[in-house]
């Protein structure tokens, strides 16, 4: 198991987290295990523990209250976010219901990552080219159940979408099966490989990514299109 | 939400009202008639204002001004061989205007068909402490001096000159290149999939760029204490560097080669069991100088390389 792996767990160990037993510190304990044979964590948990503990000994520094004020008046200037960061159903609020869909999309993603990160490890292994790896099986199967979800619905408002922007968005994700096709391959014949595993699960979440622009896209060609259809039709009368 | 002041322009107008010399009708090659039409705006935003750009099809160029004021130049371009039917047809694409609360958001929108055969070209000046953020679907966009928040595209070409961030910048496209000279920004995030990323002598705490099947470049020096995360799968990694910061590198390609012209005191092996070394031609893992700037440099079939600029 790579050292990398670990540094979540490597932070939380030095600020004071410890193994319980339980289910949900899977990884904690794996990283323990870890540490007990490996000098590197050693000298870092070493390292950042004295850190913490000089930073906490340095003398504590009061914001002025100017700054708060200018937070205050900043969280009340919502209309100053830019329109990436409004919530969607406002920007845009006639695909509110494909807002959702997609949020729904990414939180599984996001939690099949998180459940993923936190499978109970493998037994810890020092030895270089010792196998078991975190299997990608379980995040893979649920970034396909994301996919899956997403292509069916940008395939049932492909029609929203020009032909040229269909085809550059056709070819983007032929490119994107190819390179995860070829992350399988490799995995198929190294499947401890670290650069592997992230070279998958960078390109399935460039997928989600793409499918996710691919359905606001055509959401926005039909808002746009239904605003324009209106202010003609207005204009005619 | 309350709109302190709302104007919405709709350019759309009754087909064959405008007035004369407003659209100019020109043969195309193959019998088509491209006729256009100009779009003209002024605006003014106070200091640290914001401004939006949604286009669907056309170039986008935006440059910072020296004054307050917004100016929207567009010209609005539809190709058809039967000029009425273009006439007719650029009537229809609507150009939205909205002012609110310090800031500017601009639209366009076609209607049906989608295969809509015209595009809208827009040159814009905005003040130079403005925010400014693009989404265009087909087309590329160039900024220059700008403040910037994301720049997005689909098809098509982003280059983003001499501009600047308070925090986070992001460019991205899904087939078109993401050239990027010159922005300072606390964190700057570059992703394409089909494209390449080249990155020309800017500064951030944090840089992530990202390809698929194009190259990632960077070129310059390196912030100290700064992360570089500069991802490929098929294509090339190369960093040149210039200056004298040091580094910590991670470095791989699963089936390229790693090469650095830095000489690199590499770590040993412990810790690190994937089966690549930390001195194989297809792994670097060590440090350089100082150590101050931390590289994260990935490809999974393409060559990653660290020379000297």
């Amino acid at each position: 198991m790579n050292c990398e792996t670990y540094e979540n767990q490597l932070g939380d160990y030095v600020d004071g987290a410890r193994a319980s037993g339980l289910p949900g510190d899977a990884r904690l304990a794996a990283f323990e295990r870890h540490l007990a044979g490996c000098a590197r964590c050693q000298a870092l948990v070493a390292d950042f523990t004295s850190i913490r503990g000089a930073a906490a000994r340095l003398e504590e520094h009061v914001p002025p209250p100017r700054l708060w004020t200018r937070v205050a008046a900043s969280i009340g200037e919502p209309q100053q976010r830019p329109w990436w960061r409004r919530p969607l159903a406002g920007a845009f609020p006639s695909w509110a219901p494909v807002a959702v869909a997609v949020s729904l999309a990414l939180l599984i993603a996001g939690a099949t990552w998180l459940a993923w990160t936190q499978e109970p490890a493998a037994a810890p292994h020092e030895a270089v080219g010792a196998p078991a790896e975190p299997d990608t099986a379980p995040a893979e199967e649920h970034y396909e159940a994301a996919i899956a979800g997403l292509e069916q619905l940008a395939a049932s408002q492909d029609a929203s979408l020009d032909a040229d922007t269909r085809a550059v968005l056709k070819q983007n994700l032929a490119v994107l099966d190819r390179a995860i096709s070829e992350s399988r391959a490799a995995l198929a014949d190294e499947p401890a490989d670290a650069l592997a595993q992230e070279s998958l699960l960078d390109a399935l979440d460039t997928k989600v990514t793409l499918l996710q622009d691919t359905v606001a896209l055509a959401a926005d060609a039909d808002a746009g299109s239904d605003d324009a259809a209106g202010a003609a039709k207005e204009l005619n009368q | 939400m309350m709109r302190a002041r709302v104007f919405v322009f709709v350019v759309a107008t009754l087909a064959g009202a405008l007035p004369a010399g407003a659209q100019t009708p020109s043969t195309q090659p193959g019998a088509t008639t491209e006729v256009s039409e100009r779009f003209s705006r002024s605006s003014h935003l106070d200091a640290n204002g914001a401004f939006d750009l949604i286009n669907l099809h056309g170039n986008i160029v935006i440059t910072a001004g020296s004054g307050r004021d917004v100016t929207i130049e567009a010209v609005k371009r539809v190709q058809r061989p039967n000029p009425n039917a273009a006439r007719a047809l650029l009537q229809t694409i609507d150009i939205q205007v909205v002012e609110e609360a310090n800031r500017i958001e601009v639209r366009t929108s076609y209607p049906r068909p989608r295969n809509f055969p015209g595009s809208v070209d827009f040159t814009i000046t905005v003040p130079a402490d403005a925010t400014v953020s693009v989404r265009a679907t087909g087309g590329g966009i160039r900024a220059t001096g700008i403040r910037v928040e994301a720049l997005r595209t689909v098809a098509g070409d982003i280059d983003l000159v001499d501009a600047s961030a308070d925090q986070f910048a992001t460019a991205s496209a899904v087939s078109g290149n993401v050239t990027v000279r010159g922005l300072k920004a606390s964190a700057i995030q570059l992703t394409t999939v089909s494209g390449n990323v080249r990155v020309d002598n800017s500064r951030g705490a944090r840089l992530m760029a990202r390809a698929v099947s194009g190259d990632v470049e960077y070129a310059g020096e390196l912030s100290r204490s700064g992360r570089y995360e500069l991802v490929s799968h098929s294509g090339d990694v190369r960093l040149l560097l210039s200056g004298a910061t040091g580094f910590d590198v991670q470095a791989n390609s699963f089936s390229g080669t790693v090469q650095s012209d830095f000489p690199i005191t590499r770590r040993g092996r412990g810790g690190e069991g994937n089966g690549r070394g930390a001195a194989t031609p297809r792994a670097i893992r060590g440090a350089f100088g100082d150590a101050s700037a931390m590289l994260v440099l990935r490809a999974f079939s393409g060559n990653v390389s660290i020379t000297r600029r």
